[in-house]
């Protein structure tokens, strides 16, 4: 899918602008705030409708602070969220019902997202009943229809969550985002506490159910190789920023921030001679400095290989070096 | 060894799914398994059942004073009968019948203080801990006065206050004791409210109170249950002591804390005047702490199987 060059507002589903998150540091007996954790710092980025938009970036980039975000389950510092053309970012719980019920998560760590004393069947139906959905009669089938689809049986939804492995809670916590047939999903790294064996199962899944239910979908994961399957955009993040925004395919054949170039050469390649290419390409060195003190200019420059006297103090322009390819690297400038 | 014996089977039988031990045998394991708990139960059932029954398997009068007959020891003593199985107090009122008489008061006090008191503790905690920010502080500032405050002087205000009574010292009781609830539901809920499943709530936009009753609530309920009863019991001994210093139930009406404290005064020579009303209020402690502990088993869907 081409990326959509418009800016607009409405031709996305659901668009962040120059979005921020700082997280206040508070200290001491009158709880004063001493400093920010720059969690997410000036990210834009849109989804189109049935798309799948990877977001890409090491621990402690701040992805998972940007779907929390555009859930708005963090009120963000500054910026726009855009939900459908309507600005989100200050709403009130009330206005937010609507999107809240259209946009849905699912979690990283399925033995907590998923509570313990409810029955599978109540974690998925709930929100049938919260909102009315359907009648008391059809809930029952539709909560059937909803765990089959997942590839779980009906007669599971009689059982609670401890009762079943981690890749099927994954699959219930998928159910349950699935039931009031959203508009777009945040995953947020949907597969990095399961097995790799699992890991494959419920990308597939995934993939799968986008098709079935059409709707758009932000991955968020730490790991190229995972939402090489499921993404058409990718983005990448470093330290609370984008670095590059580009197809699937244009990332992985030719990436344009030396970041980037530095992500893909940590993606294992299982090919003849796959080794030494590896070996060939430069791994990073160095520790991701503290998001509480990020580096002035380009924050990706202390550990940049090809770092210039401009990315030490002036943040890079966003450059778009082929149509819907965007990097932000003086590099190309 | 009989042990791996047993599990290898278990593992190669390949019907063991198939045939389900019987409804009975079922229930036994089950009830072995909770055996100490059935003891509790075993008690406070059977304090249950005197409460209520009272009145017709009591064999005498509870405020019927036998003048002739005061301070009898227990039966099997010298200058014991049958009339008064275990003995009579300073007036010749039958302790056998004083007791069962006092189950009711204890358990009416026991339970409805500890009702106000999770009402009460578990709202106000939830609400902290859901919060957190100035209402958490505000909330648990508040507990801490409650909980440096010394129970025997605030209740002692308390029933000053309203006069005493069976309904005011239940009052006092309440009112006085709910900060470990609390304090549990605080806890509790803030080690569940980072949990992804509250998020998960809230990302489908449920309000803040059906998350809390629905989605929380629950999962306090074993460590409330646990607080519970040892609440119970505590509940039950604090009525003995305000009963004792003279703030709870009135005379003549028959209560074990107030048994006690006039069994005090006898202690050396009629023991039994303080000893039984003494151990109605160990029974019925460590029947309510004993069930609190199988229960707490029980609720937790981690341990729960069959």
């Amino acid at each position: 899918m081409a990326p959509d060059k418009r800016q607009h507002s409405d031709s996305f589903l659901m668009e962040a602008r120059d979005l921020k998150m700082h997280f206040p540091i508070r200290k001491g007996l009158f709880s004063s705030t001493v400093g920010y954790v720059y969690a997410v710092d000036g990210v834009s980025f849109g989804i189109n409708r049935r798309e799948s938009l990877g977001l890409v970036g090491e621990s402690g980039c701040g992805k998972t602070t940007v779907g929390r975000c555009l859930l708005r389950l963090y009120r963000p510092t500054s910026g726009k969220i855009f939900f459908q053309g309507q600005e989100i970012q200050d709403m009130t719980r009330k206005d937010l019902l609507k999107v809240r019920t259209r946009v849905q998560m699912i979690f990283q760590d399925p033995y907590s997202s998923l509570n313990p004393r409810m029955r599978v069947r109540d974690i998925i139906g709930e929100v049938l009943t919260v909102y009315k959905i359907v009648e008391p009669l059809e809930r029952k089938d539709r909560i059937a229809e909803l765990l089959q689809a997942v590839g779980l049986q009906p007669d599971h939804g009689a059982r609670y969550p401890h009762e079943f492995s981690g890749g099927q809670r994954q699959r219930i916590g998928i159910a349950r985002a699935l039931a009031m047939n959203p508009k777009l999903i945040i995953a947020d790294e949907p597969v990095s506490a399961l097995d790799v064996s699992i890991q494959a199962q419920v990308i597939n899944l995934l993939d799968r159910l986008k098709e079935q239910f059409g709707f758009s979908f932000l991955i968020i994961a730490h790991d190229m190789s995972v939402v090489e399957h499921v993404a058409d955009r990718i983005a990448v993040m470093y330290l609370g920023r984008l670095a590059e925004m580009a197809s699937d395919k244009e990332i992985y054949t030719d990436p344009k921030h030396p970041y980037t170039r530095a992500l893909m050469a940590a993606v294992p390649i299982a090919a003849p001679g796959g080794i030494e290419r590896r070996l060939q390409r430069k791994l990073l060195t160095g520790e991701v400095p503290s998001p509480i003190t990020p580096p002035a200019g380009c924050r990706f420059h202390p550990r940049c290989p090809r770092v210039m006297d401009e990315c030490r103090n002036r943040k890079p322009p966003v450059i778009e070096v082929q149509p819907g390819h965007y990097v932000h690297c003086f590099l190309y400038a | 060894m009989s042990g791996s014996i047993e599990i290898s089977q278990e593992l190669f039988d390949p019907q063991i799914d198939e045939t389900p031990p019987s409804r009975f045998k079922r229930m036994f394991v089950y009830m072995w398994r909770y055996r100490l708990g059935m003891l509790g139960m075993f008690f406070i059932t059977a304090l249950c059942i005197t409460a209520v029954l009272c009145p017709w398997i009591a064999p005498n009068d509870p405020y019927e004073q036998d003048i002739m007959n005061m301070l009898k020891p227990p039966f099997w003593m010298d200058g014991g009968g049958m009339d008064y199985p275990l003995g009579t107090d300073q007036v010749g009122r039958c302790l056998l019948t004083r007791i069962m008489y006092g189950t009711r008061i204890s358990l009416l006090v026991g339970l409805s203080a500890v009702g106000i008191m999770l009402v009460i503790g578990a709202g106000l905690g939830i609400l902290a801990g859901y919060f957190g920010g100035a209402t958490d502080s505000i909330i648990s500032f508040f507990i801490n006065c409650m909980m440096g405050f010394p129970f025997i002087l605030l209740a002692m205000s308390l029933v000053a206050v309203l006069g005493p009574s069976l309904q005011n010292l239940i009052i006092a009781l309440g009112l006085t004791s709910w900060p470990v609830f609390a304090r549990v539901a605080r806890v509790e809920t803030m080690r569940f409210k980072s949990q992804d499943f509250v998020l998960a709530a809230r990302s489908l936009g449920y309000s803040p109170l059906r998350i809390m009753a629905r989605h929380i609530l629950p999962n306090l309920l074993s460590s409330l249950v646990v607080v519970g009863t040892v609440a119970v019991a505590r509940a039950i001994i604090r009525e003995s002591i305000l009963s004792f210093l003279g703030l709870g139930v009135q005379p003549p009406i028959p209560s074990w804390g107030m048994m006690l404290s006039e069994g005090r005064g006898y202690m050396l020579m009629q023991w039994w005047m303080a000893t039984f009303p003494g151990i109605a209020i160990f029974v019925s402690a460590l029947g309510m702490n004993l069930i609190g502990d199988a229960l707490r088993d029980l609720l937790d869907p981690y341990l729960r199987k069959t």
